[in-house]
C-alpha cells in the first residue's frame, strides 16, 4: 500500500513536466492589440472624466445616500410643521368655544331672567 | 535588440519593439500565470494585463534587475491579485447563491470522467487535479518558488531575483515546498487509495 501510494506521489510530481507545456496562441497579439485599442478608445471617449467617476463611485453613492437621508428628515419635518399649526388652531378653537359659552350663558341668562319678568 | 533598447522603443510606443517583447516573453508570461492561477483561459487573460502593465511602465524600469526577472514579477502579482479576487468572489458567490442549482466543480469534474472513457484522460485529469491543490495550498512564498523553479525552470539565483529574497532563503522555500507538497500528496492519496 505504502509503495502503491509513493509510486502515485512519484506520478503527480512527474506530471509538472506535461502540465508545463502550453500550446502557442498564434492570436494572442492580435488580441491584445485590439483589448489596447478598446481601452485606449475607452479613455479617450470619457477622458480623465470617466476615470475619476469610475473611482469615485463609491463616494459619489455614500453622498447621495446621506443627501437622501437628509432629504428625508428634511420633508418629515415639513409635513409634521402642520400638526403644529393644527395644535395652535386647536387651541384657538378651545378659546373661542370658550367665548361662545360665555356669550350664551349670559344670553341665556338674559333669557331666564326675561321669562321672569313675563312671569 | 538588447533588453535596454527593447524598452526604449516601448517608451517611445513602438510598435514593432511592443511586438517583439511580447513575441519573445508571451509563453514565459502565460505559463507562469498559468502555474500559479491553474486556469489556461484566465492566465491568458492575466498575460495580456502583464503586457499592458509593460507597455504603461515601461519607463519606470531602472534597469538593475533583467528584463525578464521584472516580467517575472508583474507576472507573478497579477496572479496573486487574481487568486485574492478568485477567493473573495467565492466566498462572496458561497454566502448568495448556494441554491442557484448549477453543477459543483466535484460534479463537473466526475462528469468529465465518466464522459471521457479512456483510463488514461481520467488518470491525467486526477493527477492534474491532486497536482493543483496540493500546490493551491502551499504558503505563497513556497508556492511562487516552487512554480517558478519547475514549471519556469528559473535558476535559484534568478528566483532570489524575481521575489527580492537571498538565495539561502529560495533554497529553503524550495526544499520546504517540496517536502510539503510530499506530504500533501501522501496524506491525499493515503485517504483516497482505501
Amino acid at each position: 500500500m505504502d509503495h502503491q501510494i509513493q509510486e502515485r506521489v512519484q506520478k503527480t510530481l512527474d506530471y509538472i513536466q506535461k502540465d508545463r507545456k502550453i500550446t502557442e496562441d498564434p492570436w494572442f497579439f492580435s488580441r491584445l492589440t485590439a483589448r489596447l485599442e478598446n481601452e485606449f478608445e475607452q479613455s479617450a471617449k470619457h477622458g480623465w472624466l470617466g476615470i475619476t467617476t469610475l473611482r469615485l463611485r463609491p463616494i459619489l453613492a455614500g453622498m447621495v445616500l446621506v443627501i437622501g437621508i437628509a432629504g428625508g428628515i428634511a420633508l418629515g419635518r415639513v409635513l409634521s410643521s402642520p400638526i403644529v399649526s393644527g395644535e395652535r388652531t386647536a387651541s384657538g378653537l378651545v378659546a373661542e368655544d370658550d367665548a361662545a359659552s360665555a356669550i350664551f350663558r349670559e344670553l341665556s341668562g338674559s333669557f331666564d331672567e326675561q321669562i321672569l319678568l313675563m312671569k | 535588440m538588447t533588453d535596454r533598447e527593447l524598452l526604449q522603443g516601448i517608451t517611445q510606443r513602438d510598435q514593432a519593439a511592443f511586438r517583439l517583447l511580447v513575441e519573445n516573453h508571451q509563453q514565459l508570461v502565460i505559463r507562469t500565470c498559468y502555474s500559479l492561477v491553474h486556469d489556461l483561459e484566465d492566465a491568458q487573460d492575466l498575460a495580456q494585463e502583464v503586457f499592458i502593465e509593460i507597455l504603461k511602465s515601461a519607463s519606470s524600469f531602472r534597469g538593475a534587475a533583467k528584463l525578464s526577472s521584472w516580467i517575472y514579477r508583474i507576472a507573478v502579482n497579477k496572479s496573486l491579485n487574481h487568486l485574492k479576487s478568485t477567493r473573495r468572489r467565492k466566498a462572496f458567490t458561497l454566502f448568495s447563491f448556494q441554491d442557484k442549482g448549477g453543477l459543483s466543480k466535484e460534479e463537473e469534474i466526475d462528469g468529465l470522467n465518466s464522459s471521457a472513457g479512456g483510463d488514461s484522460v481520467m488518470e491525467e485529469k486526477e493527477l492534474k487535479e491532486a497536482l493543483h491543490v496540493a500546490i493551491n495550498r502551499l504558503p505563497v512564498n513556497q508556492k511562487i518558488a516552487f512554480t517558478l523553479h519547475n514549471y519556469e525552470e528559473l535558476p535559484y539565483k534568478e528566483i532570489a531575483e524575481v521575489m527580492n529574497l537571498s538565495l539561502s532563503s529560495v533554497e529553503s522555500l524550495i526544499h520546504r515546498a517540496k517536502l510539503n507538497l510530499q506530504k500533501r500528496l501522501t496524506n491525499y492519496y493515503h485517504s483516497n487509495l482505501k
